[in-house]
């Protein structure tokens, strides 16, 4: 019996505020949906609430809107901030409901300031875009939530001791609970992830040039990269290679690296240090530098060649039949480090026991390498191999800073580049795109079954 | 429940009221916008202190100024110009890059400049042409570079060579000679590929014409028409006489200027930006020459690309746009480019008499030529251009490839005609 007084209690003081504060949470996030992509006047998209504000700051000249704009971003960033806090410790939700409500109102106010002296000092002339109505809608529903935290709080200071329950509002039930906090990041992924991928899909059926209307031209974008163009085959046979290179060379040279620096030794810091560091440089970075050290004349490489005596020094990337590998060299000189790390966390997190267990039983060094030390590795080394492979299809930077996809380097991302925003053949990019796509969801769709499995299995 | 009610009635209530409360128009455009590729920081100082100018001179009407990298502005174009509202003014190149955008409808008519702000009497008839497309004009021409060979006169002394080539025989004799001395003739990076596409630019005018070559880059020609392969085979001769560095695909178009800076090659087909990339210390032995003759009976083509600017069909405020266009191409903003940043002037008004000798001799060879073409990539559409571009220097890799080579050309240059129709 105590134990179900003590949860009707709970029920009567917290969870009708989290109520209010799931309300004001998705006020508060749709507010700032609002002040980002919604027009505050007229009906074009540029003309948002962000937009004027940032203009105002930056003192664009002839920009009506006043600094009181600034309580748009400021209460819906804090209103999601203090309903996130009010939902995760209860019995702070009161509080929190109750900011939250207080910056319904200053909304509210200043909406209505808006509306009502449009002339006035307050605010620019014109309003009326889907924004702003979005947002006076929106404040009305930060302060609705009056309707539940002010009996709440009442009740709390004892004026309204005993209140029937039914004349609250329903609280939500738990099982929705997840998906409201997931309403939010779920919005964005839309917006940014989901519909252009669709977006893309549909574009690869048009012939779209980036001004003209789209016209559908069927699957002849596909065709054409599957019959004629020969910089297709070309790119993705420089992927295959790149693919080929990124799941052996680096993997194996970070795993023995690994294995070296994973034993106590003189300055070891330092030379996973040394190893560790190309990763913190950009692509754009190491692109330049290797195209230094490639340069035939000047370059590094080429000036120890000569003071070893070797007489036909090569091109480098001047030689059509080694640009590519020159490229793929450069990226592995950055992905050997980053594979390092990955095992190197592999290999502390290994039982020393096992290991001792296994010389205690005689294992020579290779054997303990081979049966027990890199069967413990499997977990990272599908993670490394995972990432070798996304690494190898997404390469873009180095190529497009090293040659621009001369030189028999085009690589898919970079030719989708190329014909998107130099030859604004947005359709026929389109098209690469959902190649590009395709391959990746293969790797990807195994990683996750992979992982998705694993989870299941604990 | 009539708490929930209550509120559906204030929410209606408010709903009614701001829907009746009335939307106040907005007045006209009181500033005017202006999108520059101008990143660099010498040109980015000037343009700053161009619309610096024009603030002061117009409080009523500033114009609201943003900056963006060359390369990101190209990429950016599409989206400015079919945006609502566009940017008012921008800046932009001449030739097939304009053309196709006013083509597409979305530049603005700026004959006004012609008509009512005396354009036709001071601009130089050969950018009035290129500003106009069919009777009106669309594009504002302001300044312009040549395109010449540069060379090292203490080399070609050295090597024993008096009198700079005027015909293909004396160039092919010039590269035997200095390769003799242990001189390379000619030094190019073309890493990035479009210093190549210059000699394919100079050579077609030089075989077939400036005429043949404006229609090849209008894809009005095809590229497996017996002319063009005359081109390359006059390109493989140069081969033939080693006249090229090494590997020059293994250089950026600055790096190649280095053997020529050491003494190790002499000649290099270039803009007159290599000046800025060209030790100062060492310009007094830097001069250039005319790109050979090779058919007398052809007219002569130079490589002037222009530079300008124009107004998107979408602007807000065409007037203001208009009067700021007519600003940058007045005679007093372009006499300050010509003497602050050494930029020609496409205006017959601007005094020239204060430059030095070498700006003298490229104006000189720029007015005595019969046509001016922009460059392969400008005048040519862009994906014709990256075709071309990337053709050249497999050709370079494998000169035996040319027919091949050609009829991929001709391929896209078929597609190319099929987009512009479609």
């Amino acid at each position: 019996m105590a134990a179900i007084t003590d949860y009707r209690i709970r029920e009567d003081t917290a969870s009708d505020v989290s109520g209010a504060n799931f309300i004001g949470l998705l006020c508060s996030a749709l507010l700032f949906i609002a002040f980002i992509f919604m027009p505050w006047h007229g009906t074009k998209i540029v003309d948002n609430a962000a937009k004027l504000l940032a203009d105002l700051l930056s003192g664009v000249p002839g920009t009506q809107i006043t600094l009181a704009v600034a309580i748009l971003p400021i209460a819906s960033i804090a209103g999601v901030a203090l309903a996130l806090w009010g939902v995760l410790q209860p019995e702070r939700g009161r509080l929190a409901a109750l900011l939250t409500l207080i910056l319904g109102v200053l909304v509210l106010a200043y909406c209505l300031a808006v509306l009502l002296f449009p002339t006035g000092s307050l605010d620019m002339a014109a309003v009326g875009g889907a924004g702003f109505w979005t947002t006076l809608v929106v404040a009305l529903g930060m302060v609705a939530q009056y309707a539940i935290t002010v009996p709440a709080l009442r009740r709390q200071v004892g004026l309204e001791a005993a209140r029937p329950a039914r004349r609250r509002l329903p609280a939500i039930p738990p099982k929705w609970v997840p998906y409201m906090f997931l309403l939010p990041p779920l919005l964005l992924y839309l917006v940014w992830i989901i519909a252009p991928t669709f977006a893309t899909f549909w574009l690869s059926l048009t012939n779209w040039d980036g001004v003209s209307t789209p016209g559908y031209v069927g699957l002849s974008n596909f065709e054409r990269l599957f019959s004629i163009d020969r910089t297709f085959r070309e790119a993705l046979v420089n992927n295959v290679r790149w693919l080929a290179i990124f799941i052996t060379v680096p993997t194996t040279m970070g795993l023995g690296l690994a294995l070296i620096f994973n034993t106590e030794m003189k300055g070891g810091r330092f030379y996973k240090v040394s190893f560790y560091s190309p990763l913190v440089l950009s692509f754009a970075v190491i692109g330049l530098v290797w195209a230094w050290l490639y340069n035939p004349r000047l370059g590094l490489i080429n000036a120890l060649l000569g003071s070893l005596g070797v007489a036909d020094l090569p091109g480098w990337l001047g030689d059509r039949e080694l640009a590519i590998w020159c490229v793929i060299a450069a990226a592995v000189w950055r992905q050997v480090g980053y594979v390092m790390i990955l095992y190197l966390a592999g290999l502390k997190n290994i039982d020393p026991s096992l290991v001792e267990a296994a010389i205690v039983d005689g294992a020579d060094r290779w054997n303990l390498f081979r049966r027990v030390v890199l069967p413990l590795l499997a977990p990272v080394t599908t993670v490394v191999i995972v990432i070798s492979i996304i690494d190898s299809l997404r390469a873009f930077d180095l190529v497009a800073i090293m040659t621009r996809g001369g030189q028999s380097t085009q690589v898919l991302a970079n030719f989708m580049y190329m014909e998107a925003f130099n030859n604004y053949r947005m359709g026929y990019a389109g098209a690469i795109a959902v190649v590009l796509f395709g391959i990746s969801m293969v790797f990807i769709g195994f990683y996750l079954s992979r992982i998705v499995k694993d989870e299941l299995e604990y | 429940m009539s708490r929930l009610s209550r509120f559906g009635v204030v929410l209606t209530f408010a709903l009614l009221v701001s829907m009746v409360a009335p939307v106040f128009a907005q007045g006209g455009p009181t500033y005017i916008t202006y999108n520059s590729y101008n990143g660099d920081p010498i040109p980015r100082a000037f343009d700053e202190k161009i619309v610096g100018m024009w603030n002061e001179a117009h409080p009523e009407m500033p114009v609201e100024h943003s900056i963006v990298a060359h390369e990101d502005f190209k990429q950016a174009i599409r989206a400015y110009l079919t945006a609502d509202p566009a940017p008012d003014v921008l800046t932009w190149f001449a030739g097939n890059r304009a053309q196709f955008f006013i083509d597409k409808g979305l530049i603005a008519d700026i004959s006004a400049l012609w008509t009512d702000y005396g354009f036709a009497e001071s601009y130089a008839p050969g950018f009035t042409a290129l500003a106009t497309v069919g009777d009106k004009q669309y594009f504002l021409p302001t300044s312009y570079y040549w395109w010449a060979v540069y060379y090292r006169p203490s080399l070609f002394e050295q090597a024993g060579i008096t009198k700079v080539p005027e015909t293909w025989e004396e160039f092919l004799g010039a590269c035997d000679t200095l390769n003799a001395a242990g001189i390379t003739p000619i030094t190019i990076g073309a890493r990035f590929r479009w210093p190549a596409a210059a000699w394919f630019d100079y050579l077609n005018m030089r075989v077939n014409g400036p005429e043949f070559h404006i229609n090849l880059m209008l894809l009005k020609e095809s590229y497996t028409d017996e002319r063009v392969k005359a081109v390359f085979e006059k390109w493989n001769e140069l081969f033939e006489h080693n006249c090229f560095i090494e590997d020059p695909a293994a250089y950026d178009w600055q790096e190649a200027i280095d053997p020529m800076v050491q003494g190790q090659a002499a000649m290099y087909l270039m803009g007159q930006f290599i000046k800025d990339s060209y030790p100062d210390d060492m310009e007094d032995d830097l001069d250039f020459f005319r790109f050979p003759i090779i058919n007398p009976d052809v007219p002569v083509g130079e490589d002037a690309p222009t530079d300008g600017f124009f107004m998107s069909a979408n602007a807000r405020n065409l007037q203001g746009g208009l009067e700021f266009m007519a600003f940058l191409g007045s005679q007093e903003v372009q006499q300050m480019a010509f003497e602050e940043l050494g930029r020609l002037p496409t205006r017959i008004d601007v005094d020239i008499s204060g430059a030095p000798a070498d700006v003298q001799k490229g104006i000189q060879l720029i007015q005595t030529a019969d046509y001016v073409a922009q460059f392969y990539d400008r005048d040519t559409t862009p994906p014709m251009a990256e075709a071309g571009m990337d053709a050249f220097m497999r050709f370079w890799d494998d000169p035996s490839s040319v027919d091949q080579l050609l009829e991929e050309l001709e391929a896209e240059r078929l597609r190319n005609v099929e987009e512009a129709g479609g």
